[in-house]
């Protein structure tokens, strides 16, 4: 209700605030510009990074410091917090990093996001920082028109950082301009109250230009053309950064919980880093001082001071609130906690990280990896056979322990498939459709293969669903043979399953397959209807004609489901390209 | 398409080409290699193991190890 009304008059401001004024709607101008070289910079860094920032992250977050490091230099190079904050948000989805160290990122990310106010005050102001935006804007829109997904993103990059130029050029125009007419500085407040006052429109601008590096390269080029005075711009940065977590907040509420964790971290960061910044802002403001004339800051040189007083007040932050890391992980996770549904949907997908291929693609082979320990344990029990009692043993002691289980266990595999598998399944292509976007043509192979493994899963619940019922029914049976022959079904997929379950932790990824291939040889010399046994049975009045049926159709569902399952295991837990393709060959 | 082309004259300008052949022979050479590792210290494991059925499978590894090479070289 209040978004739907506060648009409209949003939008009549600034056209009122255009028409009234050219230098306003210069610098209004310079804004737009500045948001959309930030748009196209993220968009590059998406497609250009080939994945080097996962991997960095994968393996630099193991402690809250090191976390806290690797989200100050990502963020420095990348110079997008919300980038990385997408990312990390993916990789906790899917486990690949803790709770701690993701929010260990976040807080060194807030330090990161401080040097966009150091090349905004120590460049954008300084030299006519416009004229280097001319020639990568042209190189980028050259990159961007070449059909490789690398040129595209380097192209994007290139006019991203162009129009960031472009745009702090357009807000100091702005402002010297508007100088001559309307000097803003007379409305500076002293003491608290203004210190309250400006932090109030720092964190108001920011949720309204939903970036609060937009915001600060605004603020620097005011105080840099003398319209705001430093004290409040100090206040004005403070508002800033709490203004930054309100956007993530409300980007959070659509995403799953541990994007709420993340957001309600950052919040908590923030608002104790404000905090401690208003209570101590004269001090700060004397340690600036000090530091600037040590470190050849001049005096005067008030953009700069801001931006050591916007690094200076992150550092404090994170010193004061990382020592409570463990401590807010603990309350994060319950306050967020992961309920176990009626229905099933996809536990490690967020919307906002589909945009990332590699972090998307990380995603979605966890998902599917998820999907498949749901499958499997439900096809144990379509086998009437309980988990527990055939782990950890070794394939030649599986039959006999098949034979000795045969209590049949009632599981409604329809209503499994409808509740569980059902809903996760479309969650699944769903989010591989919305993440193709942005990939090359490794990623899209890559995720297609992920698509197939899951239609295969899917498979496997509806051809368990066909053979449990005879199961259910021969595995107590009079009849000797036909009781051997379905407990020999059973052990064979049991057999299968349990080779996959001893590869899958394998890091060896020839171990991996030449494993898959020896259990697929296995498989094909099992195969009832191609090795003939079946026929025999039947020649030899063993089994009558209507059992003969059965088995032949349920043998024909049990090979298929041992096939799909090992095609399964080859997609999930072999990475290399080369062996993929060496294994299709063979 | 003539930006394309240009390219695709750059990348060859600049090796970067035959960079990528010269990166796919160093992949192909690096897989080939840890096959023939793995195939030689399998047949290590097999003088080693005095458990006759450890042997058979390990036999077993060995053969598809050895496809799977072959497979490769062709």
């Amino acid at each position: 209700m209040f978004r739907k009304s506060f648009y409209p008059i949003f939008l009549l401001l600034i056209a009122y605030l255009l028409f009234s004024s050219e230098d306003a709607k210069t610098i209004v101008a310079g804004i737009a510009i500045f948001l959309i070289g930030m748009v196209f910079m993220e968009d590059g860094f998406k497609l250009f990074s080939g994945g080097i920032l996962e991997k960095i992250l994968e393996k630099s977050t193991k402690t809250v410091p090191k976390a806290i490091t690797t989200g100050f230099v990502a963020t420095a190079v990348v110079q997008s917090s919300s980038l990385l904050t997408i990312i990390v948000i993916s990789f906790l989805s899917a486990e690949l990093i803790s709770l701690s160290g993701a929010i260990g990122v976040i807080f060194g990310s807030n330090i990161g996001t401080t040097t966009t106010a150091w090349i905004v005050s120590s460049f954008g102001v300084k030299i006519k920082i416009a004229h280097y935006a001319m020639p990568m804007l042209i190189f980028g829109v050259i990159f961007r028109f070449n059909e490789k997904k690398t040129y595209q993103g380097m192209g994007n990059v290139l006019v991203g950082l162009g129009f960031v130029f472009l745009g702090i050029g357009y807000m100091k125009e702005g402002f010297e301009a508007l100088k001559s007419g309307l000097d803003l500085a007379q409305f500076a407040i002293d003491g608290y109250l203004g210190v309250l006052v400006y932090i109030i429109i720092g964190a108001v601008a920011t949720v309204v230009i939903q970036s609060s590096s937009a915001t600060m390269a605004l603020i620097i080029t005011a105080l840099a053309t003398g319209q705001i005075e430093y004290t409040n711009a100090l206040a004005l940065a403070i508002g800033a950064n709490i203004g930054t977590t309100v956007t993530a907040i409300i980007g959070s509420l659509s995403s799953n919980a541990n994007g709420k964790r993340l957001a309600v971290a950052h919040f908590i960061f923030n608002v104790v880093t404000g905090f401690i910044a208003i209570v101590f802002l004269y001090q700060l403001a004397d340690i600036v001082d000090y530091l600037s004339d040590f470190i050849g800051i001049g005096q005067t040189d008030y953009a700069m001071k801001l931006a050591l007083f916007h690094t200076i007040f992150n550092v404090i932050g994170v010193l004061a609130v990382a020592p409570f890391t463990n401590r807010l992980v603990v309350f994060l996770k319950g306050l967020f906690n992961e309920e176990e549904k009626e229905i099933q949907r996809a536990k490690y997908l967020d919307n906002v990280v589909s945009s990332v291929p590699e972090a998307a693609i990380k995603s979605l082979q966890k998902e599917v990896s998820h999907l498949y320990d749901d499958t499997t344990d439900a096809l144990i029990k379509a086998l009437s056979l309980d988990k527990k009692s055939i782990t950890g043993y070794e394939n030649n002691e599986l039959l006999s322990l098949v034979e000795k289980s045969i209590t049949p266990i009632d599981i409604d595999t329809q209503e499994f498939y409808d509740k569980k598998i059902k809903y996760l399944y479309s969650d699944i292509i769903n989010y591989a459709s919305l993440s193709q976007g942005n990939m090359n043509i490794e990623q899209l192979d890559t995720t297609y293969s992920l698509k197939v493994a899951c239609r295969q899963i899917v498979e496997t619940i509806k051809d368990s669903n066909e053979i449990q019922k005879n199961i259910k029914l021969y595995i107590n049976h009079k009849n000797k043979y036909i009781k051997a022959e379905y407990n020999f079904l059973r052990a064979t997929i049991i057999k299968t399953l349990n080779g996959i379950e001893q590869l899958r932790n394998d890091d060896d990824e020839i171990d991996i397959l030449t494993n898959i291939k020896l259990l697929e040889e296995r498989l094909k010399k099992l195969d009832m209807i191609g090795n003939g046994k079946i026929d025999t049975l039947i020649r030899e009045n063993k089994i009558e004609p209507k059992m003969a049926t059965s088995l032949i159709n349920d043998s024909a569902f049990s090979y298929e489901i041992s096939k799909n399952l090992l095609n399964v295991a080859y997609i999930l837990w072999i990475k290399d390209k080369e062996l993929l393709e060496l294994g299709e060959e063979l | 398409m003539k930006l394309d082309k240009l390219f695709t004259k750059l990348e060859i300008f600049f090796n970067m080409d035959s960079d990528k052949q010269k990166e796919n022979t160093k992949k192909r050479e690096k897989l080939l290699g840890l096959l023939m590792e793995k195939i030689n210290s399998k047949k290590e494991k097999i003088k080693d193991t005095k458990s006759k059925e450890k042997k058979e499978k390990l036999k077993e590894e060995l053969t598809m190890l050895k496809k799977l090479s072959k497979k490769y070289q062709l």
